[in-house]
């Protein structure tokens, strides 16, 4: 008693993604064509109901009564419209509501109603009349949009018209003797009606079938479309939250340079005083150390000298000995630290403010290395080496606080890489050289490389492989944007798992020369 | 949409419901079959045909055509299995030279029952024959006279009384359509050549309860 639309019941419960469209093309047309079969089954319920009804109340009107001269009683046709009405009816009726959209219940009904028009057919005479309700029930089995269906119809009443119309042709055909043509010629309508429909269930199914599969494809777009909204979603919270991120950082370093640049005003003239000072305690110890000698002097030529003990342990307790040992160095270490406090301002200066980002100017990209290296020095030191090999460039033409920006954020980028790998002993390489009309500047990481699969997109805006606040996903892409779209130049990489990333980034010193085409990176395997 | 969905029992549980189905199938199948035979067994099974008179009874109230086939139909107020004869010998009348046929219609009223009981529907559709008398036959003395037994009774004789033919002209009960009785008579209507008279079965409700004699007093043939 398995029907397909049982079988295909089991499946039907899985979501779009966990099966092939195929697959899921024939859950779905098993599922309409149940909901089909189901519908036709609940139609064809109340059918029989009014069936039974209409057949009651026929008799009721037309023959109540069987008389016997005086005396009546209840005619049979009363009692068969009640009694085979019902059983001709129930049983379809309990199928149809207990096990609808199963084979056996449409092939039941298909019976059942074709025995229906045949004993109207006995009932009425053979009326020509009565016939109709033998297209009309097999119209009616047409909604199944099953062919077996018709087929059932079609055989049951084949059999009755072809029996009767043997033994008892008045009850069909309503005359006495009736030829086979005569069988023939009625199985020819319904052959006729039955092919017709048999075409257009055809059509039907396929319809249902080309639906399906609409229907399956339609469910992939949408899980691909949700998937891609939830990826855009998520990659737009990251984004808003790197661009408040973003948004912090340009706000601390604007402080920041503000600040270098307040702090350079009073390391100068710290530096200056230092400076006097230390010239200052060296009048002091020369006048010290020549009062000390002629102290000695007239001791030795035994001249007299009043409150002598007392001069000399006072400057035995103002100007100890050790002090001229230690001065020196403390106002050489002082000024040391002075010096560096200014050179790191003067390279945050430098990096802030290094040309105007609307006009190019010239400057030296090894000393812009340089000041980057001071300002990244911070996030560098506690993580890697760096091993310079600046080599002789000459002066570029270019937007340098921009280029600051690209090499700054490469170096940061190979800090965390090192880090991200855990190698105590990572080293930077930052190298520059003068090749072909073109300054290559390569920074290599000894970091754990780029993975494979996020190397196409490694210069996507808002790509990042990092956590929030530690990475805004847009270093690299705003890199290849101010060398190749700012500059001409290209921008590469070379990178090999658990070896290291090198960055190679070519400016050339004509910008009528610049390579405006994006280069493919060439990925070491 | 929500599908309405079964759940299929498994295994055991489902060949044991799979069972029960077919035998209730069966069951249904057999009872729609019994029911089928018996309803046209009852169709099919004709009532007490009578013996009529061989020749037209002289004592009878009802008139015997000078020229063409006098025709009697023996009928019940309310039986409806006689409103498809009537039916018939209707089509028939309509097709047959008024000259050649005269036609009574006999309606027998049970004792206890009234003129206002016997105008029937059947009543009312004899009338619209052309050319039909309507009789009622109060205490179905006629009736006894020419033999009736079953309601749709029909004996037809020639203008010298000689009896051409008797029995229904429907092929069942309440069934309208061909019949061997309605070929019969049509023939001894439309191309009289003499032939042998002719008896069929009559399907319609008896004429007398069990409680009444329906047998004629006098001779009978």
């Amino acid at each position: 008693m398995s029907s397909n639309s049982t079988k295909l019941m089991s499946t039907a419960s899985c979501p779009p993604g966990d099966m092939a469209t195929a697959q899921r093309a024939d859950v779905n047309y098993g599922q309409h064509l149940f909901r089909v079969h189901s519908r036709a089954d609940r139609m064809f319920a109340w059918l029989f109901g009014g069936q039974w009804v209409m057949g009651m109340l026929a008799a009721l009107l037309i023959s109540p009564e069987t008389w016997a001269g005086g005396e009546s009683s209840i005619h049979v046709h009363l009692l068969a419209a009640i009694g085979l009405g019902g059983v001709l009816s129930i049983m379809p009726i309990i199928l149809a509501l207990k096990y609808p959209g199963r084979l056996i219940t449409r092939h039941t009904i298909a019976v059942a109603q074709m025995l229906t028009s045949a004993l109207l057919i006995h009932l009425t005479g053979g009326r020509i009349e009565t016939h109709f309700h033998v297209f009309g029930s097999l119209a009616f089995l047409a909604v199944y949009r099953d062919c077996r269906v018709l087929v059932t119809g079609t055989v049951v009443i084949a059999i009755d018209h072809l029996v009767r119309g043997i033994f008892w042709p008045e009850s069909v055909y309503g005359v006495l003797t009736a030829t086979p043509w005569r069988t023939l010629e009625h199985a020819g309508w319904v052959i006729f009606e039955v092919t017709v429909l048999l075409y257009s269930i055809r059509h039907s199914v396929q319809e249902i079938r080309q639906l399906a599969i609409h229907t399956a494809e339609l469910e992939d777009t949408n899980v691909a479309i949700e998937a891609r909204a939830m990826e855009r979603a998520k990659e737009l919270e990251h984004a808003q939250l790197q661009l408040l991120h973003s948004e912090k950082l340009a706000a601390v370093g604007g402080l920041a340079a503000g600040i270098a640049h307040e702090i350079n005003t009073p390391t100068q003239f710290v530096g200056d005083n230092v400076r006097a000072c230390r010239d200052m305690f060296s009048d002091l110890e020369r006048l010290v150390v020549g009062y000390q000698q002629r102290l000695a002097t007239l001791e030795e030529q035994g001249a007299a000298i009043p409150d002598k003990q007392e001069l000399v342990e006072l400057i035995a307790e103002v100007v100890p000995d050790y002090i001229f040992e230690d001065a020196p160095e403390a106002f050489k270490q002082t000024l040391e630290g002075v010096d560096r406090i200014r050179s790191i301002v003067a390279a945050m200066k430098n990096f802030s403010h290094g040309g105007s980002s609307d006009e190019r100017s010239l400057f030296n990209i090894n000393d812009a290395l340089q000041n980057t290296l001071t300002v990244a020095r911070n996030e560098v030191k506690y993580i890697a080496n760096l091993e310079l090999g600046l080599g002789e460039i000459p002066e570029f033409n270019g937007y340098q606080s921009e280029l600051n920006q690209v090499f700054l954020n490469l170096i940061v980028n190979a800090a965390h890489a090192i880090a991200d790998a855990g190698d105590e002993s990572g080293t930077i390489f930052v190298h520059t050289s003068l090749v072909d009309e073109e300054i290559e500047i390569t920074i290599t990481d000894t970091g754990g490389g780029i993975p494979e699969s996020v190397r196409g997109r490694i210069f996507e805006p808002f790509f990042t492989t990092k956590e929030v606040g530690r990475g805004s996903g847009q270093g690299l892409a705003i890199a290849h944007q101010i060398v190749v779209e700012r500059h001409g130049g290209t921008i590469s990489f070379e990178t090999e798992l658990g070896q290291g990333t090198t960055f190679v980034i070519r400016l050339p010193l004509d910008p009528s020369k610049s390579n405006h085409e994006e280069l493919e990176p060439a990925l070491a395997t | 949409m929500q599908v309405s969905r079964m759940n299929p029992p498994g295994g055991a549980a489902l060949r044991q419901t799979q069972k029960r189905l077919w035998i209730a199938l069966a069951l249904w199948g057999m009872a729609v079959l019994a029911g089928t035979l018996a309803l046209m067994s009852y169709s099919g099974t004709p009532g007490p045909s009578g013996i009529a008179q061989e020749h037209w009874p002289t004592d009878s109230g009802l008139t015997l055509a000078a020229e063409g086939i006098s025709i009697v139909m023996f009928a019940h107020p309310k039986c409806p299995c006689t409103r498809s004869s009537i039916e018939e010998l209707s089509r028939l009348f309509a097709h047959v030279d008024p000259g050649s046929a005269s036609l009574q219609i006999v309606f027998r009223v049970p004792p206890g029952r009234n003129l206002d009981w016997a105008k029937s529907g059947l009543w009312r559709k004899a009338q619209e024959i052309p050319g039909a008398r309507i009789v009622f036959d109060f205490d179905g003395a006629e009736t006894r006279r020419f033999g009736a037994k079953t309601s749709g009774y029909l004996c037809a004789y020639d203008a010298a009384g000689q009896l051409r033919f008797r029995g229904g002209i429907t092929p069942a009960r309440n069934h309208e359509g061909a019949s061997a009785g309605g070929y019969a008579l049509s023939s001894l209507l439309t191309e009289d050549i003499g032939q042998e008279m002719v008896s069929t079965n009559v399907f319609g409700c008896p004429l007398f309860s069990d409680d009444e004699d329906c047998e004629e007093p006098h001779e009978q043939q």
